[in-house]
């Protein structure tokens, strides 16, 4: 990013209000690094003061959203707390198994996807549950019925660094059977045309609509989750897939699928 | 591609329900951090209390007085507090204690640790009028003098908005335009006032609010 375009993301921000996402996190990378330009925000903001106040600032903040927790720079929870909570609290240990969109993280957790990459503040996962016919909600482990159906949620943090907030989101599995089948957005229809999903910056976990149910076939199936910068088209990339797996910076696991 | 198949939507409903109540339960009754919340409601005076500036105490036990004068820095540190407040949830913050003040300490720590990497950052003894007051004034004297430039509708606009303060619906109702209208005039006084502040050498300042 040149100065210019600095400037000009930053007379955008004045006049327009909150840049979209990207545009404001590549600007903020360009501000940190450069003198001129942080004199540049400054005045502007001194001068939208002259306007409305710290009103304009607090709604940039809050275009922006809550941000990741800097796990990195803190101390690991002592693991007697985590055990003498979990005696305490039976039926807390219960609604934390059933509910979709937890914060913390226990050692009896399944493996969370996080991408290549990203670390501390800046990480992103998403989490994968199945529905038994009749049952519970719970979190996929290592093992589902082919007739489970399955839900996703993800949690995409608002970068603290210069790492961009993602905005859309693929799910999609690969079977057994060497069947590409795509679980977010759930695509069938061949005539159809959808794109990745949109998804919103945020450092709660946001659950994804629907149950989404296929005829996986027994045996291994590769779950991959991938966050993208940009709408996709879903169609194109399917055909890709079928030739070319896993797909391109990917971050997938894998289970097994019973009878 | 496979045709899917969705035998228990109901079932489907009901369970998703259930543990959409005990997730609402356990946010309410804070077992579950709700950051989203947490960070609308307390951010605007987390950003206040940065620039409006705190007291501390130095090493060697004098008090000082310290505001963060860049707007940016002030956006980042902000953030930042949030993100380390958020890792410090489950382990050191007392949950029956008001987040706010927790938030304000963490803040007011990054921010004196900020300034002591920084050249150029100055702790100050008392409240910083005299820094403040130039830029202010100058700001009053270009502001006064480009509402003079505006066309009698832009200044109206502009009287409702910034002056009245009313939102732009409460503004076009008043006015008798759309709220869109309302909005695109705001635009435009505001690429005018960039124009016509650049003009006056504004943007070669520091900033100092």
């Amino acid at each position: 990013m040149t100065h210019d375009d600095a400037r000009a993301l930053i007379d955008t921000q004045f006049a327009d209000g909150p840049l979209p996402p990207l545009q404001d996190q590549a600007l903020r990378a360009h501000v940190r690094k450069c003198s001129p330009c942080k004199a540049y925000y400054d005045r502007t903001a001194d001068l939208e003061a002259g306007f409305g106040g710290d009103a304009p600032v607090v709604e940039r903040l809050l275009a922006r959203g809550a941000p990741a927790p800097q796990v990195d720079a803190q101390p690991t929870r002592p693991r007697a707390r985590i055990g003498a909570r979990a005696i305490g609290g039976l039926a807390i240990a219960a609604g934390i198994i059933l509910a979709v969109g937890l914060w913390s993280r226990g050692p009896q957790d399944p493996p969370e996807w996080t991408p290549k990459g990203a670390a501390g503040a800046v990480a992103r996962t998403t989490r994968l549950f199945h529905q038994p016919a009749g049952g519970k909600t719970q979190r996929l482990a290592e093992q589902m019925r082919a007739t489970d159906g399955l839900l996703v949620s993800y949690t995409n943090p608002q970068a603290t660094t210069s790492e961009p907030t993602a905005t859309h989101l693929a799910v999609v599995a690969r079977d057994a059977g060497g069947r590409v089948l795509w679980i977010q957005p759930p695509w069938t229809d061949p005539a159809a045309r959808p794109q990745t999903l949109p998804i919103q910056a945020g450092v709660a976990d946001q659950e994804l609509p629907g149950v989404i149910h296929h005829d996986f076939k027994a045996g291994p199936l590769e779950i991959c989750s991938v966050f993208g910068h940009a709408p996709r088209d879903v169609a194109g990339w399917d055909t890709e897939l079928t030739q070319t797996w896993p797909p391109k910076g990917a971050t997938c696991r894998r289970v097994e699928v019973t009878e | 591609m496979t045709q899917p198949s969705d035998p228990n939507r109901d079932s489907d409903r009901a369970i998703s329900a259930a543990a959409d109540k005990d997730a609402q339960r356990q946010v309410r009754s804070g077992e579950v951090l709700d950051a989203d919340s947490l960070y609308r409601e307390h951010v605007g005076a987390v950003l206040r209390h940065l620039r409006g500036g705190f007291g501390f105490r130095r090493a060697d036990g004098s008090r000082g007085h310290f505001r963060v004068r860049s707007t940016f820095d002030a956006e980042e540190i902000c953030h930042e507090a949030f993100a380390a407040f958020f890792a410090q949830w489950d382990t050191t913050y007392d949950r029956s204690r008001p987040p706010l003040p927790y938030i304000l300490r963490i803040a007011g720590f990054m921010a004196l640790r900020r300034a002591r990497k920084t050249a150029g950052e100055v702790f100050m003894d008392a409240p910083v009028d005299a820094v403040v007051q130039p830029v202010d004034t100058e700001l009053q004297r270009l502001m006064t003098a480009f509402y003079d430039t505006l066309a009698p509708d832009d200044q109206a606009v502009f009287d409702a908005c910034f002056v009245q303060e009313a939102s732009q619906a409460k503004a076009g109702a008043e006015l008798g335009r759309s709220r869109d209208q309302i909005y695109r005039a705001l635009q435009r006084v505001k690429r005018s006032a960039t124009a016509f502040f650049g003009e006056r050498g504004w943007f070669d300042g520091e900033g100092k609010r």
